[in-house]
């Protein structure tokens, strides 16, 4: 069910297991995530 | 040349401390005053407290690193602080004759960090009741022993019930309940007898998820969805049972006593709890100029440091106005106290309120993780090095305008562990700016969980080792 057009319903499944603990597919996930934070960081304003 | 002084070396003053040692400290006179001479990384303490950490690993010696960064550092308590003559006392560690110190400054920035306040709620707490705490290491060890005694008692094959979450109807820390409940889970896995176990999360949070924040709307994999599905589907998947606007009001030896929103009273019985404390603001004394009382100009109620923000408004008018939080956390009585970290008093909560019939305030507090703290601890220093060096302060972020990553782990296996990472743009919802139902940039705040943030997690742990101890390229790493 969507609310506020999220959804806030989930469940996990076989799939979602998967690549939650799939060493390539996370490898790749752990560089894209490091340089998100980065450019969260960077997008903060710290003046 | 000017003199600042530091109290409390937690990741808020030590962030600070590291800034203004490096770039004033040769010229002018910066001091730290601390309890002790560890700085204790405190997000690992979930691994110490289920077994998976030694401890040593998540401290090191503080003295070597201010004197490599040009910082005094005085092992003692700060006693009182007299803000009209601008000066602390201090009570020095150890058995010498002079015992108390006095301490001049033109800048002084209070980051003492929590006063962990398991005395508000009777029969909480390690020391003198019934449940336990990773708050500090001595908390997570005796936790991690107290866990592993029932680990042994399972695989005996005994049931045991275990209760995770927090302990005061105000607490704040739900993350690192949460991370702490799952790398139980984790664990009783490894350890073969999660069968055994029931695990249960008690929280005051209006819906699981909420950690202090008000719960987030991000993307996960190209849709939109909340923290409160997203944190229950991760309780499911691990077989942990919740009960949230729960504000837990005493405990003892057999059950947890709680109010729940409608006000309606009851309890959850448990075999070993670890429950979040309320948290106020440490206990210094400020004495004015004739040895009065000058309390209530520098400290709230609760005992936190007023700053820049504007306080006293309802919830709705504080959410409303993003400028209700500080930006520059100085004190508006005394210009020359900051207030940084855990330490500073926040306007009002993230999190929606909720009074029940009763009358009792179920609300989480807003949460300070460390990157805050470090980024608050960066600001404040800024700023004292600009007043030091050029007059005016330039530097401002408030918690409106801040970015933060949380990264929550769910077991600390490298092979095998999983972390949800959270990446929060604003941390404290601007609904002006972001007209949406979360008052957030839903571009850059997002959440998943997988291998990849407990493999960032333990980076985390290195490079912030790294960074606060003023290695090579330090100032490099973000807070």
């Amino acid at each position: 069910m969507m609310v506020n057009g999220a959804e806030d319903k989930l469940e996990f499944t076989d799939r979602d297991r998967f690549w939650m603990n799939n060493k390539l597919y996370q490898f790749l996930r752990f560089v894209v995530l490091n340089l998100k934070i980065l450019k969260a960081v960077d997008h903060s304003k710290r003046s | 040349m000017a003199r600042v002084v530091i109290i409390g070396a937690g990741f808020a003053g030590h962030t600070a401390a590291l800034y203004l040692g490096s770039i004033l400290g040769t010229q002018h006179d910066v001091t730290m005053i601390n309890p002790s001479e560890r700085f204790l990384y405190v997000p690992s303490l979930v691994w110490v407290g289920v077994g998976h950490m030694k401890p040593e690993r998540t401290r090191f010696h503080l003295p070597p690193v201010y004197d490599r960064m040009h910082v005094h550092f005085l092992a003692g308590k700060a006693v009182e602080v007299h803000p009209d003559e601008r000066y602390v006392v201090a009570e020095k560690n150890g058995d010498g004759a002079e015992k108390l110190v006095r301490i001049d400054y033109d800048h002084l920035i209070v980051a003492t960090g929590p006063r962990l306040n398991f005395a508000a709620t009777p029969g909480l707490g390690p020391e003198s009741g019934h449940t336990h705490s990773i708050c500090t290491q001595a908390h997570a060890m005796e936790s991690r022993d107290a866990y592993l005694e029932n680990v042994a008692r399972m695989k005996k094959g005994e049931k045991r019930r275990l209760v995770i979450g927090t302990g005061h109807p105000g607490a704040t820390c739900q993350g690192a309940a949460f991370e702490y409940i799952t790398n139980i889970h984790k664990d009783l896995v490894r350890q073969g007898v999660r069968d055994r176990a029931e695990l249960v999360w008690i929280s005051n949070e209006r819906a699981p998820g909420d950690f202090g924040v008000g719960g987030i709307t991000a993307r996960n994999r190209g849709r939109m969805l909340t923290s409160e599905a997203f944190i229950s589907a991760v309780f499911r998947e691990y077989g942990i049972s919740w009960d949230v606007q729960k504000g837990v009001l005493e405990v003892d030896e057999n059950a947890i006593h709680w109010e729940d929103y409608d006000g309606q009273y009851g309890e959850t019985t448990y075999d070993f709890a670890m429950l979040i404390p309320q948290f106020t603001g440490m206990p210094l004394k400020y004495v004015g100029t004739n040895g009065n009382d000058v309390s209530p100009k520098v400290v709230n109620p609760a005992g936190f440091v007023t700053v820049d923000g504007i306080y006293g408004r309802p919830y709705e008018t504080t959410a409303g106005d993003p400028e209700s939080w500080p930006r520059v956390y100085q004190n508006p009585e005394y210009k020359s106290i900051f207030a940084a970290g855990i330490a500073f008093a926040p306007p009002g909560p993230i999190s929606r309120p909720h009074v029940t019939p009763n009358g009792t305030s179920i609300t989480a507090s807003p949460p300070r993780t460390g990157m805050v703290s470090g980024i608050i601890g960066h600001v404040v220093a800024m700023n004292i090095i600009d007043l030091v060096q050029h007059g005016p302060m330039t530097h401002g972020e408030r918690m409106t305008e801040m970015a933060a990553a949380c990264i929550a782990s769910m077991g600390d296996s490298l092979w095998d562990g999983s972390a949800a990472t959270i990446m929060m743009y604003p941390v404290v919802p601007d609904h002006r700016r972001y007209p949406n139902e979360g008052g957030r940039d839903a571009f850059v705040t997002q959440m998943e969980m997988g291998l990849a943030g407990a493999w960032m997690k333990r980076m985390i742990h290195t490079t912030f080792r790294h960074k606060l101890q003023g290695r090579i390229g330090w100032g490099l790493i973000p807070e």
